[in-house]
């Protein structure tokens, strides 16, 4: 794709025909060859140039209330661009003699007739317009009481895959925290944070000595739980912080590495809990979650 | 009144040469391609289906980089001339001319152009070499 679009670029492109006009130009003068950066240079100021004087003769068609140019602008933006080096006349700022009798002009006659017609090495391709976008307006679409100019509605099926993608985003989006007890300690906590598959009902529990340690009986000492409990409970339905301090950091990490292999039994540990009365957990709580 | 005859004479004169140098335009072919500019002057904005117009741009271009080629060749010839003696004997068998970036600067400074290259930027190896020592 990258290397597609540096070919095709068309500035790269009007830079490479560029160079070689002034390639053609500078042989013409007399030089036999040049610098790779000079020729360089001397093709960025070719083109600086040409952009120098359409914008300077637009600018000048605009300021007088029109949007094509004519000679008239053409001259006044030569004039501008030539009046760096001077020319003959250019003293005369109130226009005695008309735009059309400029210097500027007359040198450029001279100079198309001294110099001898050298055309472009190749021809080049003009390029084909892009082909037109269909834009299916609002009109298509069937619809007569909207303008002409507005963009179609889009289709119905995107519409309507958007909005199952929010339902379940909205039913499905949640953190997940598991806590792992390792060796009595709370090591673990994962956050899971994104689309989850659509399911009926979403469970989150939180809370010390919740996990699968609890299962198996170890609960350890050691273990500061600072349960925080300042989650956002928007008409009970989401909970989000709580914040478990560890004192063992070698635990920590030796949890770390454990946490992934230990995912998936982690899960259904926790399910179990669930299922199990919310009385029985000490030191946790458990929200039910259902869709609406 | 007189003075005012003249002028309009005159000015007849001119709009004759005008049309006929535009005239002339038509059968003109440019160095810079037609397409070239048609496109450097869309990008700027720039309206006109005449194609006399844009053939006029492009002789514009055509002049300037070809003044300034030239004041560059006359830089690079300066330049040839200044060398003693001994070296310009070697010299008197290549007369080759090479647009360098030294008298491209000076020639372009004329122009308003403020060009600053790196003084020791080598775009091949031979760069740093005098131009005349180069093939040995």
């Amino acid at each position: 794709m990258n290397s597609q679009e540096s070919e095709t670029d068309p500035s790269k492109f009007a830079f490479a025909v560029t160079r070689i006009a002034t390639a053609q130009i500078c042989q013409s003068v007399g030089f036999t060859s040049a610098q790779r950066s000079a020729l360089n240079t001397l093709t960025d100021v070719a083109a600086r140039y040409l952009r120098a004087l359409a914008e300077s003769a637009a600018a000048s068609a605009a300021s007088s209330g029109r949007t094509q140019s004519n000679l008239c602008d053409v001259v006044r933006a030569l004039e501008d661009l030539g009046s760096v080096q001077g020319f003959r006349g250019a003293w005369d700022v109130r226009r005695t003699r008309t735009l059309l009798a400029s210097p500027t002009l007359v040198n450029l006659a001279k100079f198309v007739e001294c110099v001898d017609e050298i055309p472009f090495a190749k021809p080049v391709p003009r390029c084909c317009p892009p082909p037109e976008k269909r834009v299916t307006t609002s009109r298509a679409a069937g619809v007569s009481h909207i303008p002409n100019w507005l963009p179609a509605f889009p289709r119905r099926e995107i519409i309507n895959v958007k909005e199952t993608e929010g339902e379940v985003e909205r039913s499905g989006f949640g953190i997940e925290l598991c806590g792992k007890v390792d060796g009595g300690c709370l090591v673990g906590e994962k956050m899971k944070v994104g689309l989850l598959e659509k399911r009926d009902r979403v469970r989150f529990k939180m809370g010390f000595g919740v996990g699968r340690g609890r299962v198996k009986g170890e609960v350890g000492e050691g273990i500061v739980g600072v349960d925080l409990r300042n989650g956002v409970c928007r008409g009970g339905k989401r909970v989000s912080c709580q914040v478990y301090g560890n004192v063992d950091g070698k635990d920590t990490e030796d949890g770390k590495k454990r946490k992934k292999s230990d995912v998936p039994r982690k899960r259904r540990g926790m399910k179990k809990n669930v299922v199990a009365p919310p009385g029985n957990q000490d030191n946790g709580f458990l929200i039910d979650h259902p869709t609406r | 009144m007189n003075n005012n005859q003249q002028s309009s004479e005159g000015r007849h004169d001119d709009d004759a040469a005008l049309s006929e140098f535009l005239a002339s335009l038509m059968d003109y072919t440019p160095t810079i391609p037609d397409e070239l500019v048609e496109h450097y002057l869309a990008k700027s904005g720039f309206q006109c289906p005449d194609v006399r117009l844009i053939r006029l741009v492009a002789v514009a271009t055509q002049k300037f980089i070809a003044e300034v080629a030239n004041d560059s060749l006359q830089h690079c010839k300066a330049r040839q001339a200044s060398i003693i003696k001994d070296k310009r004997d070697k010299q008197q068998k290549d007369k080759r001319t090479i647009l360098t970036m030294e008298d491209l600067s000076k020639a372009l400074r004329e122009y308003g152009v403020n060009v600053k290259h790196q003084e020791y930027f080598a775009d091949s190896p031979t760069t740093g070499l005098d131009p005349a020592s180069r093939d040995e």
